[in-house]
């Protein structure tokens, strides 16, 4: 269990990067979802014990991340990917993971080679293993910052924007795997896209300029939306700008919009059920409303 | 003894790019060149007129019985003799050494900088790691690297003498020569190698980049250099001059039966410090005890930086 409580996080003096975060999150996995600079990536680093908080507090696992105690405590069963994941390029894959395996306090030989050629053969890189991994192509880089995260069999695994840079194959694998995992410990997966939350977590969070929007399960996000998804079609014109334009498609009647807001002729209009991706849109519109009249 | 193998874990690998990448591999195998180039150039030049004088004559055995030597101990004296004028040679070429302190920094600063170009840092600090044993780890394996590719230039050196020596004169460099060497490159070499080194390790902890971390690493080396010259400046000039104070008590409890033959012939030894300013084993235990206290006091100055800036 992870109990984050009014947490805050100021870069100089200036930079909000977290306003006020109160989250609960459990086991399995749990997605967290937000724009570019929303603050997820400063949540996730103050979850692996990267960064200290301005204030609040962060229990992981029961342990207090803001205490030494608790950090190593903390980090002695945590795997974590960064979004920016550096291998070094003159190991191969198997020395890389052996060195990160030893870091996390797998002293025993034998059990150290287990573990890495299992995680090898889990992510697909053992055919690769003994290549130097400035051969890599970036997916493969990607998995193998998974293999690294998944040494020491994590209770928890933080993946920070896990399938950013990946082909469509690499991304549903990589999904399908973190879902798997997330049966045997708690997975959050952070990310601006939200297909990948959408196909792989039960529980999600959305955060926008340091703050959460919206906290449960993608069915109650998505049925915020409801009502507010409508499909329609124009000979080229684009709908007012009090909509958001979800996706544009060329018909053959003319240009159709799936746009999300209240249409100004409804009768032109079809309401459409939702997508998890609606919901978000839908919850990033009312956001910004409420800043525009809030300032 | 789990924190131990993850600080080995981090040495080795450091070991590892250190061979890889080469600098410190290089630096180090550039100093031991030229500081044992420099040693052999001396005798090397010398070694055709020693070779021809060492040949007895009936003249030459009747003048020595005038300095009351016999035939046997000249022989000794033209074997140890041959052999102080690598210790003689010393005196210029050890110069050489300095260079450790002056060049050591620069490369050993992008240690640390490499990690985070290559965005290693960040996974390093999520396992149960301390800043503590990061910086043990790295300085370790930096050490490892230019201890043994300084140990590999010190056994190159007398491998090199011993087939010129055996090969011109039949005889090789004589015990106290040799011990002399030896106990320069432990007592003064070595020290040296290690300050160049950590001082350039921990430069590297302030900078993101490597090449950040070179103009520093640059201070840090001339800093290194002046320091070490004012600091540990011995109390008397010999020869060609003594270069600090380790070396100088080393030359001064320097004797070889050649010496003790001169001695009985009246002549001044070409690195008599005997009637200089004598320096004792406290004075050198003194030294040591200040690089060790300087090393530790930087060390923990990284290590709280680390922990401020990084939370690591």
């Amino acid at each position: 269990m992870i109990t984050v409580s009014h947490l805050t996080k100021t870069y100089g003096k200036k930079v909000q990067a977290l306003r006020g975060v109160d989250l609960e999150i459990g086991a399995g996995m749990f997605g967290l979802v937000g724009p570019n600079g929303a603050g997820k990536t400063t949540l996730m680093r103050i979850l692996a014990g990267l960064l200290r908080p301005t204030s609040g507090k962060v229990s992981v696992l029961g342990n207090d991340v803001t205490t030494r105690q608790g950090k190593l405590a903390v980090k002695s069963v945590l795997g974590y990917l960064p979004q920016e994941l550096g291998l070094y390029p003159d190991l191969t894959a198997r020395e890389f993971l052996e060195y990160v395996a030893l870091l996390k306090g797998m002293t025993s030989r034998v059990q150290r080679n287990k573990q890495v050629n299992e995680t090898l053969e889990l992510v697909g890189l053992a055919g690769d293993a003994r290549r130097k991994m400035r051969t890599f192509s970036g997916g493969m880089k990607r998995r193998v910052g998974i293999a690294q995260a998944l040494l020491g069999k994590p209770q928890l695994l933080i993946v920070d924007e896990p399938t950013s840079g990946l082909d469509p194959e690499e991304r549903v694998r990589l999904r399908n795997l973190l879902a798997e995992l997330s049966a045997s410990c708690t997975v959050i997966l952070s990310t601006h896209i939200v297909e990948d939350v959408s196909q792989s977590c039960n529980d999600l969070a959305v955060i926008n300029l340091g703050q959460v929007l919206f906290r449960g399960g993608p069915g109650a996000l998505i049925a915020q939306a409801r009502g507010c998804v409508w499909t329609l079609v124009t000979t080229g014109e684009r709908p007012g700008a009090a909509l958001t334009v979800v996706s544009t498609m060329q018909i053959q009647d003319g240009v159709q919009y799936r746009v999300i807001g209240t249409p100004s002729d409804a009768s032109k209009a079809v309401s459409v059920e939702p997508s998890l991706e609606d919901g978000y849109i839908w919850l990033m519109q009312q956001s910004r409303l409420e800043q525009v009249s809030g300032s | 003894m789990q924190t131990i193998r993850q600080v080995l874990a981090i040495a080795h690998t450091e070991f590892r790019f250190d061979f890889r990448r080469g600098s410190p591999v290089a630096v180090t195998a550039i100093i031991g060149l030229l500081v044992s180039a420099g040693i052999l150039v001396g005798p090397l030049t010398e070694l055709s007129i020693w070779a021809a004088n060492s040949i007895m004559t009936p003249e030459k055995i009747e003048k020595l019985a005038s300095f009351g030597l016999t035939a046997a101990e000249w022989s000794i004296y033209f074997r140890d003799g041959f052999s102080d004028i690598f210790v003689a040679s010393t005196m210029l070429a050890w110069f050489g050494i300095f260079l450790a302190l002056l060049l050591l920094p620069i490369v050993a600063s992008a240690s640390i900088p490499a990690d985070r170009q290559f965005g290693v840092s960040e996974l390093l600090r999520t396992t149960p790691i301390t800043g503590f044993d990061y910086l043990a780890g790295k300085l370790l394996g930096m050490l490892a690297t230019v201890i043994l590719i300084g140990a590999i230039m010190l056994a190159l050196f007398f491998a090199v003498t011993e087939l010129v020596l055996f090969s011109s004169l039949h005889y090789g460099l004589s015990a106290s020569a040799s011990l002399f060497l030896i106990k320069l490159s432990l007592l003064d070499g070595l020290p040296m190698l290690i300050w160049g080194t950590a001082v350039g390790v921990l430069v590297g902890v302030f900078f993101r980049t490597r090449r950040a971390a070179i103009f520093p690493g640059m201070l840090a080396g001339g800093a290194s250099l002046v320091g070490w010259a004012y600091a540990f400046r011995a109390p008397a000039q010999g020869f060609f001059g003594v270069l600090d104070l380790a070396y100088y008590y080393l030359l001064q409890n320097y004797h070889s039966s050649a010496m003790a033959l001169e001695s009985r012939m009246g002549f001044h030894y070409m690195f008599d410090l005997a009637s200089s300013p004598s320096v004792g084993i406290g004075q050198l235990a003194m030294m040591y005890l200040a690089l060790i206290a300087m090393i530790a006091l930087i060390f923990a100055f990284t290590r709280l930086w680390l922990q401020w800036k990084e939370n690591f």
